[in-house]
């Protein structure tokens, strides 16, 4: 026995009769949706790239900074040890290149200057100072002698920077202990005097490493200077800033006026200067990415503005063009039902079906081909990599844009299936 | 009396002005009755019967079916009427073309389902030949397949009154002789039958005829 037809029987076989213009309704809807969901998964994939981007290049910069901070706190540690002075008139290619210092400082230099109270120099340093040849070993080798520091008269003793060698005794760099295969306590001849082995330095990669130092009056009895010095190294405890040593120079100046200063730090103040240049070059590098970044992102947000509303639109007109012209198309059967005393609200509910239960699944499918489609292009458009899960859309926003494509796919196909399921059945019935 | 025109007259906007329609009808249809309404093309034939059936609003005049005033009644009423009272057979048959034959016949069961209604159904298929066409669609009848399966919709919901509008125009002799006769039976059964038809072979099957000439009965 047949059941009677249901309208949920009419809708189906009314949906499936003119399938391929039901069909068009669905991709229309699934266009529309894919492209706003492409849209917000290339603005999500740029966001996320950004995040990552500015999070890498943050990262990049802290790293950065803080080896420059490294370096400046060991520039600035250097700039401590900021002056030699040397005799007027020296050589300062063979300083630099020999580490020959041709004059010689009366050592009383040292006293005058302990007492001159200025306050900036904590640790006053005489040295002798020669390049040579250690005949006993076959060495050539860098001869320091030096007594320890000269006390400031004017302030409180400092703890001493710089550890004296004792007379009789004798500090080895790297290169020459190693070797020679020496270690302290053992005992050397240099230049025909005996020496015990005091201490054996690291390797600190500098020419530290082929000097040897020695009490300094035994260095000046062995170069013959008696009384006399190379330089004198002014230790400076105080973080200066440029114009405080140039100060500092004139007040030297004023004391022993027979004699250059060599600013020993200005090699660590330029460094400090490349450092902060480049730290700054860094964070203008990533300020520059950040605006380049934002800069893009509103190019894409003001693309998106346009071809979204215009996708909307373009599934509004397409579907409610196709529900026109199967309005169209089915206008004697709504007339025929309607004379047969159907409610004309069946007649709508019928129209309205065939898109409105299309659009759900075909919002779907356009999230779940948008969501590709924005991926892909999201990567492809940016070369930044994205380790982590692509931010595809929630099941919240496609429930969302399904309910939202349902609603809009009915007000599209609205007024023409109202317009068909209305219409005067008499004037349609008589006419045919 | 099952159907009574008092005064109806029917005009439309023509071109040159008004276009009188139905002038001034008046008659009764008793139960029982097959009455045909014969004229030329254009006299207002189609017009009384869409008037007749609910679904014109007359300018003036009033209509009666099955004691119900049709155009002083809601509209829900008329399509309530339309769908327990009325049955209606066309020239073009209008059959969805997406339902199967049975469907068809069901159709008016979308507007008012009464009980034993699928029984019915099968038994019309059966009664007009349609068994073993119960599930092919429109497309695959032929004419006279058509018409009877329009004639079983029109009397699924037992109708007391059948319209039917040149209901043999499209068919052969011998499919429009069993349309006729499933008419005259219908009358014979206590229906009343308003079929309008310019075919005087066919006028001769009922047993009142009606003359319409420029919208009035003559």
């Amino acid at each position: 026995m047949s059941a009677p037809i249901s309208l949920w029987c009419l809708i189906r076989r009314e949906g499936r009769f003119r399938l391929g213009n039901a069909l068009l309704g669905a991709v229309a809807v699934a266009l529309a949706v894919a492209v706003w969901a492409a849209c917000l998964v290339v603005m999500r994939g740029h966001d996320a790239r950004t995040a990552r981007a500015l999070e890498a290049l943050h990262q990049a910069l802290a790293d950065e900074t803080a080896v420059l901070a490294d370096g400046m706190r060991r520039a600035t540690l250097k700039l401590q040890f900021n002056l030699v002075i040397l005799p007027a008139g020296q050589d300062l290619r063979a300083w630099h290149t020999d580490s020959e210092i041709r004059g010689t400082l009366p050592e009383t230099h040292v006293e005058h200057l302990a007492r001159a109270e200025i306050v900036t120099i904590q640790h006053l340093l005489p040295i002798v100072q020669r390049r040579l040849f250690w005949e006993e070993q076959g060495r050539r080798i860098i001869l320091v002698g030096t007594r320890g520091e000269v006390a400031q008269l004017h302030s409180a003793p400092k703890k001493p920077l710089v550890q004296p060698v004792s007379p009789g005794g004798i500090v080895l760099g790297h290169e020459l202990h190693r070797s020679l295969g020496l270690k302290p306590g053992q005992r050397v001849v240099l230049m025909g005097r005996e020496f015990t082995v005091q201490r054996c330095h690291e390797q600190r990669g500098s020419q530290d490493d082929i000097t040897a130092w020695i009490d300094l009056a035994a260095a000046q009895e062995l170069l013959g200077m008696r009384g006399q010095v190379h330089a004198i190294l002014a230790l400076e405890c105080l973080c200066a800033g440029l114009p405080e040593v140039e100060a500092f120079r004139a007040d030297i100046r004023r004391f022993l006026p027979d004699t250059d200063i060599i600013e020993l730090g200005s090699k660590a103040f330029s460094r400090a200067d490349a450092r902060l240049s480049l730290a700054a070059e860094a964070k203008a590098s990533a300020a520059r990415a950040v605006a380049a970044r934002r800069d893009l992102r509103q190019a894409r947000q003001r693309l998106a503005g346009v071809l979204v509303p215009l996708a909307f639109l373009g599934g509004l007109v397409a579907v409610g063009a196709l529900a026109a012209s199967n309005a169209r198309a089915r206008t004697a059967e709504m007339a025929l039902l309607r004379a047969l005393g159907v409610p004309s609200w069946k007649l709508l509910a019928v129209l309205l079906a065939r898109y409105g239960l299309l659009a759900v699944p075909a919002a779907l499918a356009g999230c779940v081909a948008g969501s590709a489609a924005g991926a892909l292009l999201a990567a492809g458009l940016d070369p930044v990599a994205l380790p982590g899960a692509v931010p595809f859309l929630t099941a919240r926003e496609a429930a969302g844009a399904a309910a939202a494509a349902l609603a809009a796919t009915v007000l599209a196909a609205w007024l023409p299936a109202l317009s068909a399921a209305r219409r005067d059945p008499a004037a349609v019935l008589s006419s045919e | 009396m099952l159907m009574r025109f008092d005064a109806v007259s029917r005009a439309f906007a023509g071109p040159q002005g008004p276009v009188q329609a139905l002038d001034g009808v008046s008659f009764e249809v008793e139960p029982g009755a097959f009455v045909a309404i014969c004229g030329p093309s254009g006299c207002g034939k189609s017009t009384l019967l869409l008037v007749g059936g609910a679904l014109l609003r007359p300018t003036a005049g009033r209509v009666t079916v099955a004691g119900c005033e049709v155009y002083a009644a809601a509209a829900s009423e008329r399509r309530r009427l339309r769908a327990s009272t009325l049955g209606f057979v066309f020239q073009q048959f209008h059959l969805v073309p997406y339902l199967t034959v049975l469907e068809n016949i069901l159709a008016p069961s979308l507007a008012l389902s009464v009980p034993g209604v699928s029984a019915r159904a099968e038994a019309l298929l059966e009664r007009f030949g349609l068994g073993d066409r119960r599930d092919h669609l429109p497309g695959q009848l032929s004419t006279g397949e058509k018409q009877r399966a329009a004639l079983a919709r029109a009397l699924l919901n037992e109708p007391k009154v059948l319209l039917a509008d040149e209901p043999t125009g499209n068919l052969d002799p011998a499919n429009s002789a069993v349309v006729l006769e499933a008419l005259a039976a219908f009358a014979r059964s206590g229906g009343a039958v308003l079929m309008v038809t310019h075919n005087q072979d066919a006028a001769r099957r009922a047993d009142r005829v009606l003359q319409m000439q420029r919208g009035r009965l003559v």
